[in-house]
């Protein structure tokens, strides 16, 4: 029901996503409304549906993958270009987010971008370009069936007859400027976390990585700085079908999946392309002191704060390993959407109410791909005259983690009830494309039955000294630990900081300094 | 098939036949009625009503092992007192710390051992709890329910607890927001006098000061079963749903709901061609431009929709691109309040620069609001709005918990699930002259005020601009 707005004051976390099931279930079950122990399902006797995608290959190094729905109402037709963002050198990397907003905004084929607007609301079409996790171009767009051809001649058009108008540019600037100081303003968390991104990985990798440099690069002497010429250029080099990845998913017609086959054949064949990692892929060095620091904002009344721990080697985990973290993280901090059931929600919130939203996470290599840098995250927030009392919490639960380890009974529990949500997932042929692209862009050939090989490979970590183990193994090792703090702590809290004996503070940076900003935009 | 399953069901719950034994003894709830969720789709809903007032929607789904339980209760904010604001969202905490007879946390517990995952969410009308999990563990979550909504036990420390964690809520939400702050007060002085007059998650020294037994009343009075509706979705056979809800909710005590006061008229008219207008340390500006209304209907969702849709259709771009591109502004929102209990306004939204001014986008706002009056209901923009409904509910028909949620919109706002139906034939009998009608009424030039939030030096201060307004009602 798109009229109705959703108001709702905390924010669901509904799972999605399995398996074609038969009608009638009954609703037996007698187990206690009490907790004592996760029940473990009999997931090996469910009858798994197996995501039968097909693969088309198009000359010319396309290829087109394609999973039917006899259900779905809609389509949704990507198409992910090699190269990306990764690929370009540092001074054209503002341009290229130009050039993804501009491939709509300066309209294409004989619509200016007010027609293209009229027309994808008329029709109910939804058209985008990104960037994805990968840095690459996604030109997609879904529609209900019966659009599909209407659909294509759109992407056909944006892709091969793009017009870049010259008004577009200036009015891209504008906005951009606009969204920039909305961004610098807010003290929402979800746009805090972009300058506390930056600030970290300026600590952990240096300043010339490209997450150091997330908020130089949107900055608005970067934005004022981009040239049309050079938007063209850049979209000469994408569009390239060599390399190119589309999926088609939903409901469509053998005749649809010809169609885009051709508009394939009209892409340019340009040299191959591959994912690159420009910055260096070297931590600064490691140290067992946590390098801190705060982003004077001096309207808050409440610090975002990241602990993070980078460890050189996390990011080349075997599988095995990969799903021994998967569960420590989640004993450490549930991603269940519960509160008080992990370690770190327990103390940062249920026991000490410090911290509404406290969680941690492990990052591997989508965030920081091609290196071998792994991070464990740990994000909270902290009333300012806290901030001391709220970082010693959160370091000494993370500490106690990863010096004691973890009990079988935790182990035991966190599996079943980790298997246990996997049975929760709600699939759709949408997800399941998601699913299946996913690991295609990764380099991963695609797992035909992902939920139960996730299952297996969980059921087999049953062993807390083997994962205690691998606990210590990997997070004992050398890391550089980095605390950034976003907000306005009294000298008094950071005094207090100041005298934690494994903490080396404290760089205190003004917002503004991290900004470029020009004359006439200052 | 089926066999499979049943064995999978054994191996999980172990006590089937017990349990079809126990069902048997229940009473068979008979439905209120079935009916269609979407037109021309499959997807059904059977409802109940349990003799202690509690309504059951039952949604059957058999795509995925999975299921979902929502729970709605128009035990929002605005059933609160002042002294006492932020108790309905303090209350949405507490909920999920502790029951008679369970120790602390056993909700989560129980939640995240069945696999599941879940949240709740309070805004001035409702408040709603929500969960998704394997559909076996139904029972479980179904007597997990039943045992908060029928034995919270608001108890200590954790009453005391819980507070730090909605304060550091609410600092997050609003006292780090410049935009927040000011909002909270301007909200404050148009809202005065009636239940919406704080926001929802409430004033800070009344979070700080919340009394248990404060808390032991709203619970009394507003957590009844005629104030609730349930909604079950997943692959199961309605009429089990109904026995399995009867089974644990049947106990759960009938309770006359306190009544709603409504808005006294005076509160519709009282401000009209006023501008609170109050400065904070921003460097965007934001102004409403607020028609009052009374509680609105589905056709003015419908009419807000042809509206909007005539409104964007230029050739020069939506409302909005218009906005950007003469740099009157750089945001724009429209908006019927309709989940509001006592009144549904209509909210025009401008964000602006500081380089902007307000009376130029205004005026701009009148003049294309005087053009759509001008332009005739086209089929073409009534097919606009067919389409859209079309897209969004093919959407919905998706997923089992898009279309549960579509029921729980629906079956709540609107006393009727088959929203979109009535939408459809709502755009098809629009004519140009009724849709003028209903613009005259319901965006009169004269019929508004205004609210505002500015850089510091454009206006007074929004503290001393509650305070200037307290002294000359004084």
């Amino acid at each position: 029901m798109r009229f109705l707005k959703h108001v709702l004051f905390s924010v669901s976390v509904l799972n999605t996503a399995s398996a074609a099931w038969a009608q009638n279930s009954q609703l037996q079950s007698t187990r206690p409304a009490i907790f004592s122990k996760p029940v473990a399902l009999d997931w090996r006797s469910i009858p798994w549906q197996t995501i039968n995608y097909n693969r088309l290959a198009v000359d010319g190094g396309g290829a087109i993958y394609t999973l039917p729905s006899s259900e779905a109402l809609k389509f949704k037709l990507s198409f992910v270009f090699p190269g990306g963002v990764y690929t370009q050198p540092r001074s054209d990397r503002t341009a290229y987010g130009a050039m993804i907003d501009l491939m709509v905004l300066g309209g294409f084929g004989n619509l200016n971008f007010e027609e293209i607007q009229n027309y994808t609301i008329e029709y109910g079409i939804n058209l985008q370009t990104s960037l994805n996790a990968y840095g690459q171009v996604v030109v997609s767009a879904d529609a209900l069936a019966r659009d599909f051809d209407r659909t294509l001649a759109l992407l056909e058009a944006l892709m091969l007859a793009p017009r870049f108008e010259a008004a577009a540019l200036p009015l891209w600037k504008q906005q951009s400027l606009d969204g920039f100081q909305s961004l610098r303003d807010g003290n929402t968390v979800q746009k805090q976390m972009r300058f506390i991104e930056a600030e970290a990985n300026k600590i952990a990798f240096g300043k010339d990585h490209y997450f150091a440099s997330l908020i130089e690069r949107i900055s608005p002497k970067e934005v004022q700085a981009v040239e049309q010429n050079k938007i063209k250029d850049l979209f000469q080099k994408t569009i390239n079908r060599n390399g190119l990845n589309v999926s088609l998913s939903g409901s469509f017609t053998p005749e649809n999946i010809k169609k885009v086959e051709h508009l394939i054949t009209q892409i340019p064949r340009l040299e191959p392309q591959t994912k690159t990692w420009l910055p260096n892929r070297n931590l600064q060095g490691t140290t067992p002191k946590i390098h801190a620091a705060v982003i004077q904002k001096s309207d808050m009344t409440q610090s975002n704060i990241t602990l993070r721990y980078y460890f050189s080697t996390l990011g080349k985990l075997n599988p095995i390993e990969e799903m021994q973290v998967e569960i420590l993280g989640e004993i450490f901090s549930s991603k269940g959407g519960v509160v008080g059931n992990d370690r770190f929600t327990k103390a940062l919130r249920a026991d000490s109410g410090l911290s509404y939203s406290p969680s941690a996470s492990f990052s591997g290599t989508v965030v920081s791909p091609n290196t071998n840098v792994g991070a464990f995250y740990l994000n909270f927030q902290s009333p300012n005259e806290k901030i001391a009392e709220a970082v010693n919490l959160a370091k000494k639960t993370w500490e106690k983690f990863v010096t004691k380890g973890v009990s079988q009974e935790e182990l035991d529990n966190t599996r079943t009830a980790m298997m246990n949500r996997i049975l929760a997932s709600e699939y759709t042929v949408f997800n399941k494309m998601d699913l299946v692209m996913d690991q295609i862009l990764r380099g991963d050939a695609p797992t035909a039955d992902p939920l139960a090989s996730a299952l297996l490979r969980l059921d087999a970590v049953r062993d807390a000294k083997a994962l205690n183990a691998t606990l210590f193994h990997l997070f004992q090792a050398k890391n550089a630990p980095v605390l950034i703090m976003m907000g306005n702590p009294p000298e008094e809290q950071l005094a207090q900081l100041k005298a934690f004996p494994d903490l080396d503070l404290i760089e205190k940076t003004e917002i503004d300094s991290m900004i470029h900003y020009n004359a006439e935009a200052r | 098939m089926a066999r499979q399953k049943i064995l999978f069901l054994l191996s999980f719950f172990l006590l089937l036949i017990l349990e079809r034994q126990g069902l048997a003894n229940e009473k068979i709830l008979k439905s209120v009625t079935q009916g269609g969720i979407l037109p021309g789709l499959q997807a059904q809903y059977t409802e109940y009503k349990l003799d202690n007032g509690m309504r059951l929607f039952v949604v059957p789904d058999a795509r995925n092992p999975v299921a979902t339980i929502h729970l709605i209760l128009d035990a929002g904010s605005d059933r609160e007192q002042l002294g006492t604001t932020g108790l309905a969202h303090f209350f949405e905490h507490m909920m999920f710390r502790k029951t008679k007879d369970a120790p602390e946390g056993n909700y989560d517990r129980v939640l995240n051992s069945v696999g599941g995952t879940g949240n709740a969410g309070t805004s001035d009308s409702f408040v709603t709890f929500y969960s998704v999990f394997p559909s076996p563990a139904l029972e479980t979550m179904v007597a997990l329910e039943a045992q908060r909504f029928t034995h919270l036990d608001l108890t200590n420390p954790f009453f005391e607890t819980e507070k730090g964690a909605v304060i550091s809520e609410r600092k997050l939400r609003v006292e780090n927001d410049p935009m927040q702050r000011s909002q909270e007060i301007l909200r404050s002085i148009v809202e005065r006098g009636t239940p919406l007059e704080w926001m929802t998650i409430g004033a800070k020294a009344d979070v700080e000061n919340m009394k248990l037994a404060a808390a032991q009343k709203f619970y009394e009075d507003f957590y009844t079963p005629e104030n609730t509706i349930m909604i079950v979705g997943g692959p199961f056979k309605p009429e089990n749903v109904a026995a399995l809800v009867e089974k644990y909710f049947s106990s759960w005590p009938k309770k006359a709901v306190p009544e709603r006061t409504a808005l006294d008229e005076s509160y519709f008219t009282r401000d009209l061609q006023k501008s609170f207008v109050c400065s904070a340390p921003v460097n965007t500006k934001r102004f409403n431009v607020i028609y009052p209304a009374p509680k609105g209907s589905l056709k003015d969702m419908v009419y807000t929709a042809l509206f909007s849709a005539i409104l964007d259709n230029q050739p020069d771009g939506t409302f909005e691109r218009r906005l950007v591109k003469k740099k009157l502004a750089t945001g724009f929102s429209f908006y019927k309040e309709f989940w509001k209990n006592l009144s549904s306004a209509l909210n025009v939204g401008f964000t602006l620069t500081k380089n902007q001014g307000f009376e130029d986008v205004k005026s701009y706002w009148f003049k294309s609001v005087e053009q759509v009056l001008k332009t005739p209901l086209t089929d073409k923009i009534k097919n606009q709005v067919l389409k859209q409904l079309e897209v969004s509910d093919a959407e919905s028909a998706d997923k089992m918990t898009s279309l549960v949620s579509n029921v729980v919109e629906s079956a709540y706002f609107f006393h009727d699930v088959n929203v979109s139906t009535e939408q459809r034939k709502l755009v098809k009998k629009a004519t140009s002259a009724n849709l003028k009608a209903w613009i005259q009424e319901n965006l009169n030039p004269k019929n508004f005020y205004v609210t505002g939030v500015v850089p510091i030096g454009e206006a007074p201060s929004c503290p001393e601009l509650l305070a200037n307004l307290n002294k000359e009602t004084k």
